[in-house]
């Protein structure tokens, strides 16, 4: 077969357009006069992904350190600019698009690939680049009988349907934009998992309530609410009969189209159609890559967002290079020079490319990973190397001072600098036993002590290849131990974002991570001086379990042959009288709940029920006897821990109403917070200064909203961030803006790129994204002249036109030396940070 | 959950407030033994100066309570400032010996004392309210109670039109007429200036509807002329719509009014600490002057 193509670049998104663009410089270099690459693009325009932005949208160019390969141009700036510079470099390249058309397969192999484009045409190439991020591949509902004919998850022409009874799935613009639109000739219900609509625009909001409320437009709204299942409807025609889970119990509608809007995720039956490895089962696995971006199919190479990489520079870098590597050029990558500055400090004398390899062969965890994933988990992470004494610490300083000259001189990293290795000595403290933490460490080298009054002999050693820091990690709680620089130690850490990726890409990272969590817990709560080997055989039989909200761990009367460690989560305990819940106790992850009643071998009694997603590892009486053997006087511990929890549980059942007022804190999201505001009404006077303070210290702008939130008896719970135990919000934040403090303080720092997934993904809605406030004349200006519109927030203020909407959010102040401004700003007292430990106390207070 | 700001620290300043009374009246004693207590003795200049500072320092609250993020905690400071600010009395009493008289002296005191009664209405205003309002809302937002209050209105709408015309146009304008808030004085006494129009044969004439009470008479008494199913029904659900409506009312122009009172002493105790610092600048000019 004669091919068409050298290269054909499917998607013109900013790795596809940059892609073609070396494609075609290659073309110029070599003379050619037809061009030896097409780039197929199914929209009609360069760019779907980034023309869809909103208008006048800030886009940012993260991470601030990397370098652009590319030739077209990208810096941060206005959509419209961006777009029109690739408008402009496709057109003086003359590069040779293809709109409309979208590919609908790809067959073959090097060097005669076949791609079949929707409007009938065939492409035949040598090799095929997928630039096709993931925003075109729609996530589905993921409930049986979704694949029932008139579920659709798209809506081109609302026009098109009339009289019918259509349900709407989502809370985003688009799918209240669909709702709306619909609602003029059908039948709508919106469906909203959430209490509220709040990641929707602020014109579409209102639209919506407004429509909800208004008795004229035919639209419902069904919140807190999810498709449970959906059956074909009676009469056999096309009808939907869908059951929906709603705050209140189940009910059903008669429907005759579902449409779910509930955003995209990687194209998986599209790459497997192609032949492509999956990197797991999960229906957010991406393709599995070589270092030069080919899939397991030769010559098909994957680049951009589908590669895993969230941000449009890492696209464009990567979209010069694949065109390099299928040519047979192996370039160093554009980020090389950053694991070169990662390396600096190492001992080691070996190129850069060396001690990637060398690493992943000597850690086993890392074995597993691709090429590609360990290169970014070591420019995302940081790098310290453990001196003996400070002579040898000068002297490595001196060493790196070369490659910190050269960082300071480039202007590339002008605003962001790359990560150096950092030169620590004998004893530094990685962490201290009660911090907050949220990164993983591995120990590439030497030796990492552990200490504890909790280990047999205080301490714990670990060498090459081992790992810490999973506890905070897994758990969400603070540091268990104090992590100390041994002898010779390098140490790797990883920030939680980065090593979150890996579990959920990596099967075999999930597993090792898993498993010394398993041990280590095993070895805290009842066999300290059991080695790792002796645990083993136990660690391995031991079930973790996974429960939902809502979802009962046990119930009165079932049988009781074990206990549960709760890993993550939190899970309440309670008895239930006539139907009536009456709380007697909440434990958090890193306590046992359930040892009582499997010591007496009593069946339970109470009712324990996880109050977020939980996770707990269930030991039966046949483990705990075994894991007793180690060390008999364990047990001893064991039981003083259990009666005093049996204390605390009797004590709380004496307390009718105030037990009423803990519940609905947990379950306002206090149940996994670290930090949270809470009013006192009795004292509130409402005259918000603790808004205006908390303006006044955060650029302008309020992170908490006092009047709205929830309230029983008079405990209100402000819209304001908790500080999670597992901050929902960091989960998938493209730049990794998101950190947390020491003290359990999660805050986002300035290379947020206004994207709005924390938005989106904070279950309590206390994250805004709000443009920067304009400057203020001082207090004494508009105190006597009264310039300005006084201390807080201006909400009347509006930026300059097109700024960059950043998420903004409570940092509990965590770098003000008087703490939380709010708190201290309030003239009564109603204002005040509340941690689990202050719950009981707060409660209490009330009783007396 | 916590105390007030009263009971701040176990009442530290309370002790304090009575230490400070405790000193000035020894030092107003002192005097006795050799002069007539008066403000030009040695003694009584201290109080004086006691007095001024203590002013002075009262006075830095409004600065302090604007200086965000300093750590610390307000309620400590308001705890200070209401009981040092009482103990003012005294100290200010001691130092005059209580001699008043009608002059630019004793204008200071009074305009002091102003400031001082103004500021512990404030207080108990601070201590009484917030629980009332806590009752009012029921645990909703202000902003809640005016969306139910929206919902009310659209269903009361689309029943009226179920009605005749003279009841549809008394239920329309009755909403267009309700008032809440107004001028300040409004909020403050809670005045409700409501009215609705009842359809006459030459239009309409405005009558007072003052807590939709007149609104739910004129709904009941049609209900008893009515012979119209439709219209009963409607009537019916009117009623119900408008007993709603007349509670929720009733508890969001208590929450303004409320509101109000908790910050409209400020408005009186502010202007006038600025005019007592003013007034104390005076006090030392003119002493001096006619030393
Ligand atoms: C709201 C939002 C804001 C963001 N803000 C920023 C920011 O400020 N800075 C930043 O660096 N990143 C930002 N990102 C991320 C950035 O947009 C992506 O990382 C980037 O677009 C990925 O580029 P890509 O080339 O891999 O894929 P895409 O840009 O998604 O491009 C894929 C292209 O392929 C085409 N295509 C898809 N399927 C087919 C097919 N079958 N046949 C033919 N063509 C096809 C599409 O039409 C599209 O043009 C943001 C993302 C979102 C959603
Ligand atoms: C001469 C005596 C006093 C002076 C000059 C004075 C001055 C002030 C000033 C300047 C403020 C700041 C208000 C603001 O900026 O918002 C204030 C607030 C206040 N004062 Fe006084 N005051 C005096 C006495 C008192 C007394 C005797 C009491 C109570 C018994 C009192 C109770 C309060 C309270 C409760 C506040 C409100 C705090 C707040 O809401 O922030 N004051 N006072
Ligand atoms: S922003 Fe939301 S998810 Fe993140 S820590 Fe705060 S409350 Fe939790
Ligand atoms: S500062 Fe205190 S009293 Fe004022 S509004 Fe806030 S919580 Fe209420």
């Amino acid at each position: 077969m004669e091919v068409q193509y050298q290269i054909a670049i499917v998607g013109s998104g900013p790795a596809g357009l940059s892609a073609a663009a070396r494609a075609a410089a290659r073309d110029r270099e070599n003379g050619l006069a037809t061009p030896s690459y097409v780039l197929l693009e199914g929209f009609d325009n360069l760019s779907k992904t980034i023309y869809r932005y909103q208008k006048g949208k800030h886009v940012m160019a993260e991470p601030g350190y990397l370098r652009l390969r590319s030739d077209v141009g990208f810096a941060a700036g206005k959509r419209e600019d961006i777009l029109g510079i690739w408008d402009t470099a496709a057109d003086d390249q003359s590069l040779h698009v293809q709109y409309g058309s979208e590919v609908t397969s790809v067959q073959g192999q090097k060097g005669a690939f076949e791609l079949k484009l929707a409007n009938g045409a065939t492409v035949t190439a040598a090799n095929v680049v997928l630039g096709i991020g993931t925003q075109g591949n729609p996530r589905r509902l993921g409930v049986t009988g979704e694949e029932l004919p008139n579920i659709q998850y798209q809506l081109d022409d609302p026009g098109e349907y009339t009289n019918e009874t259509i349900i709407v799935v989502g809370a985003g613009d688009s799918a209240i934009e669909n709702a709306l639109a619909l609602a003029e000739q059908n039948q709508v219900y919106i469906l909203n998992r959430k209490a509220e609509f709040a990641r929707a625009k602020e014109g579409n909001l209102n639209a919506i309530l407004a429509a909800a409320n208004n008795d004229d437009v035919s639209l419902g709204c069904f919140y807190s609410s999810a498709i449970d299942n959906i059956v074909a409807g009676d009469d056999g025609g096309a009808g939907l009969r869908v059951t929906i889970a709603t705050a209140e119990g189940e009910e059903v509608v008669e429907a005759d189209r579902i449409i779910a809007r509930l955003g995209s995720i990687p194209p998986r039956g599209f790459l497997e159609g192609c032949g492509m490895t999956m990197s797991h089962e999960g229906a957010d696995a991406l393709p599995v890559l070589s270092e030069h971006y080919e899939s397991s199919v030769p010559g098909l190479y994957v680049v951009g967002a589908l590669a895993g990489c969230p941000l449009i520079k890492q696209a464009m870098n990567q979209g010069y290079d694949v065109v390099e590597f299928a040519n047979d050029n192996f370039v160093k990558p554009a980020d090389h020079e950053l694991i070169e500055f990662q390396f600096a400090g190492l001992p080691y004398d070996r190129d850069a490319d060396e001690l990637i390899g060398l690493f992943m062969s000597r850690i086993p965890m890392f074995r597993q990973l691709s090429v590609l994933a360990f290169r970014e988990m070591v420019i995302e992470s940081s790098l310290y190397v453990g001196l003996p004494d400070a002579d040898s610490i000068e002297d490595a300083q001196l060493s790196l001072a070369d490659v910190q000259q050269k960082i300071e001189g480039d202007e590339t990293y002008a605003k962001a600098k790359p990560s150096v290795t950092k030169v620590i000595p004998k004893g530094h403290e990685f962490y201290t036993e009660g911090d907050f933490g949220v990164s993983f460490y591995t120990v590439l080298d030497g030796e990492v002590v552990l200490g504890s009054t909790n280990f047999a002999g205080g301490e714990r050693r670990l060498g090459r290849g081992e790992f810490f820091g999973e506890m905070s990690l897994i758990a969400g709680q603070p540091r268990p131990e104090t992590a100390v620089a041994g002898d010779n130690c390098i140490v790797l850490e990883t920030p939680r974002r980065t090593i979150l990726k890996l579990i959920a890409s990596n099967e075999a990272v999930r597993e090792g991570i898993d498993w010394v969590f398993i041990v280590r817990e095993l070895q805290r709560h009842f066999a300290p001086a059991a080695t790792v080997e002796e645990l083993r055989p136990i660690a391995d039989e031991i079930k973790q379990l996974s429960f939902k909200a809502g979802q009962r761990l046990w119930e009165p009367g079932d049988d009781s042959n074990s206990l549960h460690l709760i890993r993550s989560g939190t899970v309440l305990i309670f008895n239930e009288v006539e139907g009536k819940r009456k709380l007697i106790a909440e434990e958090r992850a890193g306590e046992m709940v359930g040892f009582m009643a499997m010591y007496n071998q009593s069946s339970r009694t109470n009712v324990a029920e996880a109050s977020v997603l939980t996770e707990t590892l269930e030991i039966t009486e046949e483990q705990y006897r075994r894991l007793m053997n180690f060390d008999m006087e364990q047990e001893d511990v064991v039981d003083a821990r259990a009666s005093r929890d049996l204390m605390k549980y009797s004590q709380w059942e004496t307390r009718g109403e105030s037990s009423q007022v803990l519940e609905f804190m947990l379950g306002d999201g206090l149940g996994e917070a670290t930090n949270a505001l809470i009013i006192d009404e009795y004292l509130c006077v409402g005259c918000d200064n603790c808004e205006t303070a908390c303006a006044e210290t955060h650029d302008g702008i309020s992170r908490l909203d006092r009047k709205s939130g929830s309230t029983m008896a008079h405990v209100h719970i402000p819209v304001s961030c908790r500080h999670c135990q597992q901050p929902h919000c960091m989960k998938d934040c493209p730049p990794n803006a998101i950190h947390r403090a020491t003290n359990g303080e999660v805050f986002i720092d300035d290379s947020c790129i206004g994207c709005g997934n924390c938005q989106s993904n904070c279950p309590y809605d206390v994250i805004r994204m709000a443009p920067e406030a304009p400057a203020k004349p001082s207090l004494f200006s508009w105190l006597l002249f009264g310039a300005g519109s006084g201390p807080g927030e201006d909400r009347a203020a509006k930026g300059p036109e097109g700024q960059v909407k950043k998420a903004r959010k409570c940092d509990a102040c965590f770098d003000l030396p008087g703490g939380p401004a709010c708190v201290s700003a309030c003239p009564t007292g109603a204002a005040q940070r509340v941690s689990p430990s202050d719950f009981v106390r707060i409660i209490e207070r009330d009783a007396l | 959950m916590s105390g007030n700001a009263l009971q701040y620290a176990g009442g530290r300043y309370l002790w304090i407030a009575i230490g400070l009374l405790a000193a000035s009246f020894g030092l107003y004693w002192l005097q006795e033994e050799t002069t007539p207590p008066s403000g030009g003795t040695w003694q009584g200049l201290t109080l004086g100066i006691v007095a001024g500072l203590l002013i002075f320092w009262l006075n830095y609250l409004g600065v302090r309570k604007r200086r965000y993020g300093q750590g610390g905690s307000l309620k400590g400071w308001v705890s200070a400032h209401v009981y040092l600010g009482t103990a003012l009395i005294g100290v200010s009493l001691f130092h005059s010996a209580g001699q008043l008289g009608w002059n630019i002296h004793s204008l200071f005191f009074w305009l002091m004392m102003a400031v001082i009664i103004s500021g512990m209405i404030g207080m108990s205003v601070y201590l009484s309210l917030p629980r009332r309002l806590s009752a009012i809302r029921k645990t909703r937002s202000r902003a809640e109670i005016l969306e139910e209050l929206e919902g009310l209105e659209l269903a009361s709408l689309e029943r009226a039109a179920d009605c005749s015309e003279s009841i549809s146009m008394a239920v329309r304008t009755a909403l267009e007429q309700t008032r809440v808030g107004g001028s300040v004085a409004r909020q403050l006494l809670g005045r409700d200036r409501s009215s609705f129009e009842e359809m006459t044969s030459d239009g309409g004439i405005r009558r007072s509807n003052q807590d939709q009470q007149r609104l739910l008479r004129f709904l009941s008494e049609q209900a008893t002329q009515t012979r119209d199913a439709k219209e009963t029904t409607a009537l019916r659900h009117l009623m119900s719509l408008t007993a709603r409506r007349q509670d929720l009312l009733r508890r969001v122009r208590r929450d303004v009014q409320i509101q109000g009172w908790l910050q409209a002493w400020l408005y009186v105790h502010v202007p006038l600490s600025i005019a007592v610092l003013l007034a104390l600048v005076v006090h030392i000019v003119v002493v001096f002057w006619y030393w």
